[in-house]
């Protein structure tokens, strides 16, 4: 259940596969299945379908920043996202054809690229040979959730060949929280031959609308003016289309392997919210209101080739184009325009080269080192400053390194150093030069974007047991020199200070017999601004996972998670609470017949999934304050889902 | 076989413990405390501007509106690794960065009185702690009766109201201008540089540097009071729409003419 194919490298290393997917309690979409990543939180302010933020070794990623995301090998991070840099939105997967999920931590292989500060995380996707067939699904859930699926992967056929389709639909728990959504995704292999290799097609196609419920301030909430669970507003929401193809050929040469990628994407992004009220503007309100709309294409290419026994290059490289429009404007209750923010035309791209070497020049020692070279170019069209354009090309080399060493046949240590890099967004080249005509006044006019490299090492051990136990201890540390923050409201490059973070990440995997697994994870870390001391805002200092995986041969499967998240410290020197959230799934499948039950927050915990620190006004009888104070977005309640699914094999 | 059961011991123990022990601590606002704000007259003085002209105040008034007093936070000055030699010392300025959070403030209307009364008392400040770094205020017209102003005021309808004397190599013009700045302009980042602890009592007090202590820039920067006073009286009045009138208004919105400390 907890696997990987070749031994890891890196002391954080995992892999999570298809059958530990499977029985994973709440798992409503691919984007609930982040939850299964040791050291990763997750926290929804919007309906399911618009993007979670992460959190991920003391680094508040919001919606992507910092973690890079791939599928099928195809970046979904993106970059100049009008929402927010390296957006994702992962929703557009089925969570039964996710075949697994492979973790790598920090940024110390080559192969890791824009956003991957605090690390990677590679969905691949197929059916594997155990669950083939074909299989249809309905769900019911006690948030009137209504959840079809159907999976058709032809038993002859490769563990990469299916075809499914999902359709969704669910009221919510409160509020503001309606969503909907049809998906399907399809890949075939096209060919498989000694002579031409092998080629896949995969395409998607996906359709969502989202709720947006917004933060409620906690005085308001305290005093009785809102409920825990309401929203001020309930025109919140926004809509998510994604369409996708991708041709991966794979073949042998010689001695060497290549593999490389084509691909194409169309995105479409759209949402209204209201953090602030009337804050920004006591008449028409601070609705906001977001449109981002671009077109993909991209080719990777990768080649590895032993240049002796015990030694391997690998070079590659990547491209990826975006053409994209974008606006930002406010609006009135009825949504019409008050004032445009931002209305941009974009050409961007993004354009890297790889090189590295893997040896192993004995049994018990594996190096990996090597370096990338990536490039950023922007063409930025500001259409509301008469068609202003700017140009800018930004790059960075990141060097990469690691070793292993196997000091016998269950233990091994690691250590790895790696660079880390975030490309600047579309929107931040324009800074200096949309700047307010104040300037002569000498207001802070910003820093130059550019791509913000961080620096990682980490030092680890791993038991690997015989089939009963194993364990793994990982240090790490990142530091960013000086970190560079976009500010959508004064539109300048932010500047801020050097930070630091250091952690530790413990795990323990028992499997007493072969049909349990039982884990358990801790993640602790310290982020903080290295001048001054003060926490780095929003990451939290203590992650616990336990869990339990039960796949009986009986037919009867069971998951368990207790996560338990620290209090996690808020900007101005505020704090979160902390809690702890139980989630529980059992199923029993006897011939065709499966029948799953998804407990989600058994104790039925009054939780807060989102805490803020920043200033609002909703009620214009109140005297206008501009005084940051806590916000929150509440967590769900027990929520109960039924799963029936028929399998035809 | 004992191994097992410790490590499953150990798992337990941590989920138990974990769970419960860090599922009760509450969310936390930040810290807040109360202090007055005062307006006095102690950086009031006589100072030369670019061509010569030594002016002295005898009225200085403005009318402003929600006081807000705001954090750096953790923004970086990008100009602080370079020599104060290579670098003009306009960057090494106080208060330059107007970036940082808004955490302190005080709403309202006022009247700012430079002149009138020495430790005029505004009101009471809410004020998250934390190291203060900015000052920032919307500028408005003055009104009658709510601002306590009688009808003949030369403030009255106007953004801010001067009155003193200019001198010059022997020659003495009496002046008086009366200022417009669109209502809502802000003023934004006046170096306020105090750290506010959970046990700060000590009042805040605004002032205004008619010459700026660091540059030597003077709120009456390019004004030539002779030119102005081109009837020989010895009088100026300068008023809205003239060119004076848009030097003053825009020295006016400059942040380096005002600060406030601790008192």
């Amino acid at each position: 259940m907890v696997s990987a194919k070749r031994p890891p490298v890196l002391a954080s290393q995992r892999v999570i596969d298809a059958a530990e997917i499977a029985v994973a309690p709440r798992r409503r979409s691919a984007d609930d299945l982040l939850r299964l990543v040791p050291g990763v939180l997750l926290s929804q302010h919007g309906a399911e379908g618009k993007g979670q933020q992460l959190f991920l070794r003391g680094f508040d990623a919001a919606h992507g920043t910092d973690v890079e995301v791939t599928v099928a090998g195809i970046p979904v991070n993106e970059l100049s996202n009008i929402h927010g840099q390296g957006y994702l939105d992962l929703n557009f997967m089925i969570p039964e054809v996710v075949r697994s999920i492979s973790v790598s931590k920090g940024p110390f292989q080559i192969n890791q690229g824009n956003f991957a500060n605090a690390g990677t995380l590679r969905f691949e996707l197929g059916v594997d040979p155990a669950a083939r067939g074909t299989r249809v699904g309905y769900e019911l859930g006690s948030t009137i959730r209504h959840r079809g699926v159907v999976v058709h992967a032809p038993k002859r056929l490769g563990p990469r060949t299916f075809t499914a389709f999902e359709a969704m639909r669910d009221e919510g728990f409160a509020p503001g929280r309606r969503a909907q959504r049809v998906s399907s995704m399809s890949q075939v292999r096209l060919i498989d031959s000694p002579v031409y290799g092998s080629l896949d097609l995969l395409g998607s196609g996906y359709y969502a609308r989202f709720g947006s419920p917004g933060a409620l301030a906690a005085a308001d909430v305290a005093s009785g003016r809102v409920p825990f669970d309401g929203v001020y507003q309930d025109d919140g929401g926004g809509t998510s289309i994604r369409s996708l193809a991708s041709l991966r050929h794979q073949i042998g040469l010689g001695v060497g392997k290549l593999e490389q990628r084509l691909y194409g994407q169309f995105r479409h992004f759209d949402m209204l919210e209201n953090f602030t009220g009337y804050l920004q503007d006591p008449v028409h309100g601070d609705r906001r209101s977001q449109m981002h709309r671009v077109f993909s294409a991209g080719y990777q290419i990768e080649y590895q080739r032993p240049l002796v026994e015990t030694l391997v290059l690998t070079v590659g490289g990547s491209w990826q184009g975006d053409s994209i429009s974008q606006e930002d404007r406010r609006v009135d209750a009825r949504h019409g325009v008050v004032h445009n923010n931002w209305m941009l035309g974009v050409g961007q791209h993004q354009a890297s080269a790889r090189a590295g070497l893997r040896w192993r020049p004995t049994k018990w020692l594996h190096l990996e080192g090597g370096a990338r070279a990536d490039l950023f170019a922007y063409d930025v069209i500001d259409y509301l400053q008469d068609d202003v354009r700017e140009q800018k090309v930004v790059g960075r080399a990141s060097p990469r390194l690691l070793a292993a060493f196997r000091l016998g046949p269950r233990m091994s240590l690691f250590a790895a150093y790696g660079r880390g890099l975030r490309a600047p967004e579309a929107r931040s080249i324009l800074a200096g030069v949309t700047a307010p005509s104040d300037v002569v006044l000498d207001r802070y006019k910003g820093g130059t974007p550019r791509v913000v490299p961080s620096d990682a090492i980490e030092l680890g051990a791993r038991f690997t047991g015989t089939r009963y136990l194993s364990a793994g201890l990982a240090a790490f540390a990142t530091w960013i020199d000086r970190e560079l923050v976009f500010d959508h409201v004064s539109a300048v490059n932010l500047e801020l200070n050097q930070t630091r973070r250091l952690g530790v990440e413990i795990d323990v995997a028992l499997r007493p017999v072969p049909w349990l697994l039982l884990r358990q994870d801790l993640t602790l870390t310290q982020a903080r601004f290295v001048g001054s001391g003060a926490p780095v805002p929003g990451a939290p200092p203590l992650l616990s996972g336990s869990s339990l995986t039960l796949i009986h041969p009986s037919g009867i499967r069971a998951g368990a998670r207790l996560q338990v998240v620290g209090a996690r410290p808020l900007p101005h020197g505020a704090s979160s609470a902390t809690y702890a959230l139980l989630d529980l799934s059992v199923g029993y499948r006897h011939g065709p017949l499966q029948l799953d039950l998804q407990i989600d927050n058994a104790t039925n915990a009054r939780w807060k999934e989102g805490e803020y620190h920043f200033a609002s006004w909703w009620n214009r009888a109140d005297p206008r304050s501009t005084l940051p104070s806590l916000h929150l977005s509440a967590g769900p309640p027990l929520a109960v889902r039924l799963a029936t699914t028929l399998y035809f094999m | 076989m004992l191994g097992k059961r410790v490590t499953l011991g150990v798992m337990l123990g941590l989920g138990v413990v974990l769970g419960p022990g860090f599922g009760c601590t509450p969310s936390q606002e930040a810290q807040r405390v109360q202090l007055e704000v005062e307006v006095d007259d102690a950086a009031l003085v006589i100072g030369d501007n670019d061509l010569g002209w030594r002016v002295e105040l005898g009225t200085a008034r403005i009318a402003v509106m929600d006081l807000q007093f705001s954090i750096l936070g953790e923004g970086h000055d990008a100009s602080a690794w370079l020599p104060s030699w290579l670098i003009g010392r306009a960057w090494a300025h106080p208060g330059h960065l107007s970036g940082g959070d808004v955490t302190g403030e005080l709403g309202g209307e006022f009247i700012l009185d430079w002149t009138g009364a020495g430790g005029m008392q505004l009101g009471t400040a809410e004020m998250l702690t934390g190291v203060y770094q900015g000052l920032n205020f919307g500028f408005r017209a003055a009104a009658g009766a709510s601002d306590g102003l009688v009808v003949d005021d030369p403030l009255l309808g106007h953004t801010a109201h001067f009155a003193g004397t200019a001198s010059k190599a022997g020659q003495v013009v009496m002046f008086t201008a009366q200022v417009d700045i669109e209502a809502g302009t802000q003023m934004v980042g006046a170096p306020f540089e105090i750290e506010v602890g959970p046990t700060s009592a000590a009042p805040v007090v605004l002032q205004l540097f008619p010459v700026d202590p660091v540059e030597g820039l003077s709120l009456f920067d390019g004004l030539d009071f002779a030119a102005l006073d081109a009837d020989g009286d010895g009088l100026v009045a300068i008023v809205p729409g003239e060119d004076a009138h848009n030097f003053l208004r825009r020295t006016l919105q400059s942040h380096v003419h005002y600060g406030a400390v601790e008192r």
